[in-house]
Formats: C-alpha cells, structure tokens, sequence
C-alpha cells in the first residue's frame, strides 16, 4: 500500500479480529473414492482406482491431522457423508482435534445437475449422517464436483447453513443475494491452490484429460507459499481447495509443511481459523441494514 | 508422529522401512495394447524397442553398483522372446514376477480363461527365474471381484497392483498386496511419442532434478514413517544415458541408511505372509468389498 496516489481503485482491506493482518481458512476435501466414478457406477469394477481413493481417510488423513496439530493449525474439512459412513472413526478424529466439519454431498454429486428435491434431499441425507454418527449439525458448504445450480445457495441458506466455500470470483468473503435479501456468506477459493492442478495423476480414467506430468514439489511448495503470502500482504481471507489423497501422501507432506511454517511464521499477524468463524465475523460486522 | 509402522517388528532385522526396486519391463507390448497400429509404425515402436537393446543392461549395471537385487515384471511373452536378455538379468542376482501373458484384460476373460494364462505365465517365468515365481501385477485393466482367489490358484502368493495403502497388507483372501503408487513409477514422467501419442496430451517432459527431488522427498517419508516404499521402473523410461544418473541417485540415497531394508517385493510379500495378518474391516480392500456388496443390495 503505497498510500500517497490518489485513484478511484480504493477498495476496503477486510478488517479481521484483534488487528490481525489477514484469514486463513485452510480447508481439506476428504472426498475418499467417493465423486463421478462412484456416481456412475464405473468405479464398483475399478477396485485400483477405488484404493486410490481410499488411500484419503485410510492413511492419509490420520497423517494430515497429526502435521496440523504440531503446527497447532485449525482447519475446516468438507466431507462426503459416504465417507464419514464408511470411515466413522476417521472423521470423528477431525472434530476431537478441534477441526470443523461440513458438507460436501453425500456422494460428491454435482449440484448443478441435480433438482430442487434432490439437492434438498442429499442436503437431509448427510444432515442425518453427521448427527448420527458424529453428533455435529454442520453449518458450511462446498459444492462438490464443479458448479452448483442457480437455486442452490437459497437452498442452503433456507436449511441453515450460514457459509459456503464454492465460488471463485473473489479474494475476500461477501455474501449471496437472495430474491429476499441477504444470504450466505461465500468465503471464495481459486484454483491456484487446489492441489489437483499439481499433483493429482490418475490413468483410466484419465486426469488430467491429456495426462500432463505430475509437478516438482519443491515448485509446489513455492508457488503454494507465495499465494498465501499474497493474500496476506494485502490483508486477505485465504482457503485452500486441497485434498487427503492428493496432498498427504507421505512426500507431498513436505509441501504441506512448508506451507504450514510460513503461515505461522507471521505468528499473530494471521488469523488461521475455521470457515464458519470466518463467517461468523463476517456477518457480525457487516449488520444487514447496510450490507 | 504416528508411525504406520508402529509395531518395532513390522519389519525384520531391527529395520524401519522397507524399500523395493521394481522394473516392468514390457517390450512395448503395454504401448501396443493401447494403440495397437504402433505395432505396424517401425520408429515410434522403437522408442519401446530402445528398452531391450540398451535399457535393460544400462539399469542392471546401476543396480550392480549399489548391489540391489531388484524384482523384474515380465508379461510371459516378452520372456520368450528375450529369454537369453532375461536369463543375464537373472544371473544378475534379480528376481522375475509375473506381468501377465500379453495385456490381457482378465475382467473380460472367464475364469477358465484368466487361469490358463496366469498358469501360463508362471510356468514360463519359472523356466528362466532363479526360484519359483510367486508375484503378479495386472498389466491391464480392471482387477475382477475374486481375482485374489484365481491368482492363488495359479501358484501366487502376492500382487503389487492396487492402492490403498503404504505397507503390505492382505486381501480377503491370503493373497498379500504389496500396494504401488504412481508417482513413484518413471513412466508418468517420462512416456512421450508423437504419434500415436504418449501421453495423449503430449506434456512437455518434466525436469530430471524435480522428478529426482520428487522421488527421494517419498523415499524419505516412507522411512520416516516407517513405510514399503516401491519405485517403478521401466528400461526405456530411465535405462537412458541422461536418466540413469536419477537412478544412481535415489539408489545411492537409499543406501546411505543401514536402517532400511532394501530388498525384493517377494521378500517383503513372504514377510507379510508369514504375520497371517488380517486387514480390519476398514482398510480400503475391505470397504471396496462392502461397497460392492451394498451397491448390489440396492439394485436387487
């Protein structure tokens, strides 16, 4: 911030609690095999790439959740309710270790092609699954697998969740409109720092499509870094969009690691907390009347 | 630090880790089962060929520098046709597993069919292999439910196949799996030919020092955490001038550790073998099992 121009680009710096500089939201997709494999029936003859997946909450997770607490990190982790199902004492890790918990689909379906009902369906289904089996009532969403459809935030809003971490469009959280006002808070992500864009390799089925070569992680760590340095220059609300399977192998902890000591290397200076504190403090400062 | 690996007798002689040196080594028959006309194109077939004339002895003599016994995949016809080039690989000192016949797809073969040519494979392994051949990799494909009892049948003990882990562990069956991770395999890295294309996006080839980096970062977690770490490599891949340096590399890091036991993928199976362990009902093999059986429950 130079301060002595005077432009017509004067957008607020989001103001975070007690004077810290910046948000970190770091956020895990535990999707396990759970996603399009599951959904259309391809992945019941794939035992290869269902292990893949399960790799996730089996073995990467448990080693995750360990690096987190030596850096005293909290994070927020969108599960599939498939896998809290399937890998209940996994997940019930995530919340003994202080971590939140919130929904990510049952199986990972694709909101945009699904209805009114089943969106609200799905939405019930896994509601269900984390009281039952987890005891907790989440209060944050991640659209699985690529867009949600045009209802979807009204949805969420009207079954009580307060946030989502779906959008892509901006750098700071705002908030959804309704036809009725003011909904969710949105706490947006990027691309940049999903690690499928990296690290993720996988053939039949192939991804990347045109099977690209898996990344150098040491250049992963960089650029990983830098990001959350950007965002913290300017004062910003970082989440990260990174999964078990693809960054907790055991090498690509290393990358994890890195990242983990530059953020608690500003100490104080960054506010590293849950998504649904983050929302939280976002819709206490900004009373409804003025939003 | 949870080490996976927690018991001190996970693995034998006071070791922590285990580290296995693999090489599939398919003469091009993986290449033409994906696109069969290569068999018909001389130069981009040659790009495979390279791995037999030169890539095969290249690898051998790395491995003798560092004294590794490594455990060679081989579909059954790639050892007739190179038999003499097999038979110097195992004076070698190196072990030979079962890699298939010739890219099979067993899930669309009947059972019969699968048996035959796994019985097949073995026998002709075990006319040039120092010892009997007890592993199997699936060279394409998917996996068929009950394939572990079919592979038992054929005379194998273990499998180094699916994901799921990073330590042996077993199947519903006694069959052992010794889990492999892609990005520990050269292939992804380093497969590249015009036409047909290798990969189909054609990706430009990634740098030699961050693939190296890339590896010996895994090598050194899996000691860490007290893991079976299996790298995978392919003649016409790394037994090149310009990459057999990456391999000297990971080997001579590995071998700096007298703490890692670095030995054949039929050792480290044996050993397995023996601890009669069972794999709780939430390891991934088992959850794939329950998943099928559920899907199945719904449809009916």
């Amino acid at each position: 911030m130079t301060g002595t121009s005077v432009t017509s680009f004067a957008a607020q710096r989001p103001i975070w609690p007690q004077g810290r500089q910046s948000a970190v939201a770091l956020a895990f997709d535990v999707d396990g095999p759970t996603g399009d494999a599951m959904l259309d029936g391809s992945l019941l003859s794939n035992p290869r790439y269902f292990t893949q997946g399960a790799y996730g909450p089996w073995r990467a997770l448990p080693r995750l959740l360990d690096l987190l607490a030596a850096y005293g990190l909290k994070a927020t982790f969108f599960v599939p309710t498939w896998v809290v199902e399937h890998w209940p004492s996994q997940c019930e890790r995530i919340l003994t270790d202080l971590h939140e918990i919130a929904y990510h689909g049952h199986y990972h379906e694709v909101f945009i092609d699904c209805s009114r009902q089943q969106q609200l369906d799905i939405m019930e289904r896994s509601r269900g699954i984390f009281r039952t089996r987890l005891g907790v009532t989440p209060v944050g969403f991640r659209t699985p697998s690529g867009d949600w459809g045009a209802e979807t935030a009204e949805i969420l809003y009207d079954f009580g969740v307060i946030y989502s971490s779906s959008m892509r469009g901006d750098d700071r959280p705002y908030f959804h409109r309704t036809p009725r006002g003011r909904g969710l808070v949105e706490i947006p992500g990027r691309w940049d720092i999903d690690d499928y864009t990296a690290l993720a390799y996988s053939e039949a089925p192939d991804f990347p499509i045109g099977l690209d070569r898996i990344s150098g992680y040491a250049d992963v760590e960089r650029n990983w870094c830098a990001e959350f340095e950007g965002y913290h220059r300017e004062g910003l609300c970082w989440t990260t969009i990174l999964h078990p399977k693809v960054c907790a192998k055991p090498g690509r902890l290393t990358i994890l690691e890195g990242l983990f000591k530059a953020i608690t290397a500003h100490g104080d200076g960054v506010w590293a907390t849950h998504c649904s504190e983050i929302a939280r403090w976002w819709i206490e400062q900004n009373p409804e009347a003025s939003a | 630090m949870t080490r996976t690996a927690s018991s001190e007798s996970f693995w034998p002689e006071g070791k922590t880790s285990a580290a296995v040196v693999s090489v599939i080594f398919d003469d091009g028959r993986d290449a033409i089962a994906y696109a069969p006309d290569l068999a018909h194109r001389s130069k981009s077939l040659s790009v495979w060929q390279y791995g037999a004339t030169r890539g095969v002895e290249r690898l051998c003599n790395a491995f003798a520098a560092f004294d590794v016994p490594a455990s060679w995949f081989v579909p059954g016809i790639v050892v007739e046709k190179h038999e003499h080039l097999l038979r110097d690989v195992v004076s070698a000192g190196h072990e030979l597993e079962s890699h298939g016949w010739d890219f099979e797809r067993h899930e669309a073969l009947p059972p019969s069919a699968s048996l035959e040519l796994l019985r097949r494979s073995r026998e002709t392994l075990n006319g040039v292999a120092s010892g009997p051949v007890s592993g199997f990799r699936l060279p394409a494909g998917n996996w068929p439910r009950g394939f572990d009892g079919l592979l038992l049948q054929a005379g194998y003990t273990w499998s180094a196949t699916l994901n799921g882990d990073d330590v042996p562990y077993n199947h519903p069956s006694s069959l052992v799996e010794i889990p492999v991770h892609i990005e520990l395999e050269d292939r992804p890295y380093f497969q590249f030919n015009f036409t047909p294309a290798f990969p189909k996006g054609l990706s430009r080839l990634p740098s030699y020092e961050a693939v190296l980096h890339n590896w010996i970062a895994e090598f050194d977690a899996y000691r860490k955490y007290g893991l079976c770490y299996v790298i995978q490599l392919h003649p016409e891949w790394t037994g090149t001038p310009g990459r057999i340096a990456l391999v000297e590399a990971l080997l001579r890091h590995i071998r700096s550790y007298d703490d890692v036991w670095l030995t054949t993928a039929a050792d480290v199976a044996r050993w397995h073998g023996r601890k009669g362990a069972v794999s709780p009902v939430d390891h991934p093999i088992n959850v794939y099992d329950v998943y099928v059986s559920e899907e199945q429950a719904r449809e009916r």
